[in-house]
């Protein structure tokens, strides 16, 4: 469970001080999966760095399961765009880095990380470099290290939108698969209302900057390919896409 | 491939002698010896009178750049991690880092004394800043990105260090070598001018006083093949990064 209370964020530049965030609140129950989406440069990354611990210096409260947000106490798996691979690791490392920075390695975390990346499409490629991979597999690998890491919550910013339409589409089914397996308190930063429909049990829409979350909504569409009413989701559609825009003039 | 490169290397090694050879006919002074004569001396002196002046060299260039390397790499990884270090030290680096540290020689050679020490020590002082700002310059480029998914694990600064600045310095220190290496190569040439009847700088200069000039190219020529060595040794250690380099 994630609860984000009345989040502000400043960036410090020569000119002075930044506002990214501005009052945000957020709600994630556990298991479930918000899709936070907004147009470029209005805090959705600030957001989701708070939430992994690495922005230390906000007012407000971040609390997962209650607890006010520690990187070493919680397990935090993040999927970041350009899949945040260590470049000399190989796929084996990278997706058990997370887990060696929390304990030891044993047998059983080695087996459950190599069944994982083979679910993902990546047997035979485990002693890769990321250098010698295609984007898609990439991103694979830095999904698959999220969910070796068994976290408490799962961040993801905007992590397929480098990816070409069949990839993606591919990578999202293959996403909801495992997600569904773990239902890991989610989420996921897209600019795609496409996007957030299909991954979001509910749709956060953030404008900015300064960064602020002027609607969130249950979305029916979790999940679903084919659309059984589409008046329905194309009237959501549109009213994500006037909420985005109305607020960016 | 090695095989291939180690041609290569002839090949182009041959080429070279040849238009020395062309060029040394075309002067026709004892000032310029044609390469064949100078091979022919050193089959016969190298190792009975150059081998223990390369080899000396050899000892003074290597130890002082493995010295050079663990304070430069140290000093230059913890000023790119740790800005307040940085902010100290870089006006220090900057200001003696343009000093002609060779005008310290007679300091030095008081200092350390006659022997290695003093010798070391000024390659040492000349190339480890070459060393310090690459390594500092290589941590500052790593993009923030690249820590993020540590820092959103909790890892502190020792598994930081592990995983990410070292791996990601080690390519960028073999080029800090490659350039320390001819630095100090030169700087070694000019040090054993002076206190010393030992190494190939002092073989060289000797030679050329006694106006033996075969003897004295045939010095030039083991100190270019030092170089070689070092050069090519440096380059085989780049193959361990190869893979995810490339």
């Amino acid at each position: 469970m994630i609860t984000v209370r009345n989040l502000e964020v400043f960036y410090k530049s020569s000119r002075g001080k930044f506002m990214a965030l501005a009052g945000v609140n957020l709600d994630v129950e556990k298991g479930g999966i918000v899709a936070v989406i907004g147009p470029s440069g209005c805090g959705k990354s600030t957001l989701l760095y708070t939430l992994a611990g690495i922005i230390k210096e906000f007012k407000g409260e971040v609390l997962i399961d209650k607890t006010p947000i520690d990187p070493r106490k919680h397990r935090i798996g993040l999927v970041l765009q350009d899949y945040g691979l260590l470049p000399w690791k190989n796929v084996i490392e990278n997706s058990l880095l997370g887990l060696r920075v929390k304990k030891k390695i044993t047998k059983t975390d080695r087996e459950y990380a190599e069944y994982l990346l083979s679910r993902m499409g990546l047997s035979g490629l485990f002693t890769r470099y990321p250098g010698e991979l295609s984007g898609g597999q990439r991103q694979r690998v830095a999904i698959a290290r999220a969910f070796i890491l068994k976290p408490d919550i799962l961040l993801m910013d905007e992590p397929l939108s480098a990816l070409d339409a069949i990839t993606r589409e591919e990578m999202q089914d293959l996403f909801l698969d495992v997600w569904k397996g773990d239902s890991i308190s989610t989420v996921f930063v897209t600019h795609s209302t496409e996007e957030a429909m299909y991954l979001g049990k509910k749709i956060a829409v953030m404008t900015g900057p300064p960064g602020r979350i002027v609607k969130t909504m249950d979305n029916p569409f979790f999940g679903a390919r084919e659309i059984k009413d589409p008046g329905l989701y194309f009237s959501i559609k549109s009213k994500l896409k006037d909420l985005i825009k109305g607020r960016q003039k | 491939m090695k095989v291939k490169n180690t041609g290569r290397y002839i090949f182009i090694l041959f080429l070279i002698f040849i238009l020395w050879h062309i060029a040394s006919a075309a002067v026709k002074s004892p000032l310029f010896p044609p390469p064949t004569a100078v091979f022919c001396n050193l089959r016969e002196v190298f190792f009975s009178k150059i081998a223990v002046h390369a080899a000396l060299s050899i000892y003074r260039i290597v130890a002082g750049l493995i010295i050079s390397v663990l304070i430069g790499s140290i000093l230059g990884l913890l000023m790119g991690f740790y800005h307040s270090v940085d902010r100290v030290l870089s006006p220090v680096i900057y200001f003696i880092y343009p000093i002609p540290k060779i005008a310290l020689l007679p300091i030095v050679m008081i200092l350390f004394g006659l022997g290695e020490l003093s010798k070391i020590t000024l390659i040492v002082i000349i190339t480890v800043f070459q060393i310090v700002i690459t390594m500092r310059d290589t941590v500052k480029n790593i993009p923030k990105e690249t820590f993020y998914s540590l820092t959103s694990l909790g890892a502190g600064d020792i598994v930081v260090f592990k995983e990410i600045i070292l791996p990601a310095a080690a390519p960028e220190l073999l080029t800090a070598v490659r350039l320390g290496a001819g630095t100090a190569i030169s700087v070694l040439f000019f040090t054993e001018n002076f206190g010393t009847v030992q190494g190939i700088g002092y073989f060289i200069m000797d030679a050329w006083m006694r106006v033996n000039y075969i003897d004295m190219y045939s010095g030039i020529l083991v100190l270019g093949g030092i170089g070689l060595i070092l050069f090519s040794f440096v380059d085989a250690l780049d193959r361990i990064f190869y893979r995810w380099k490339n």
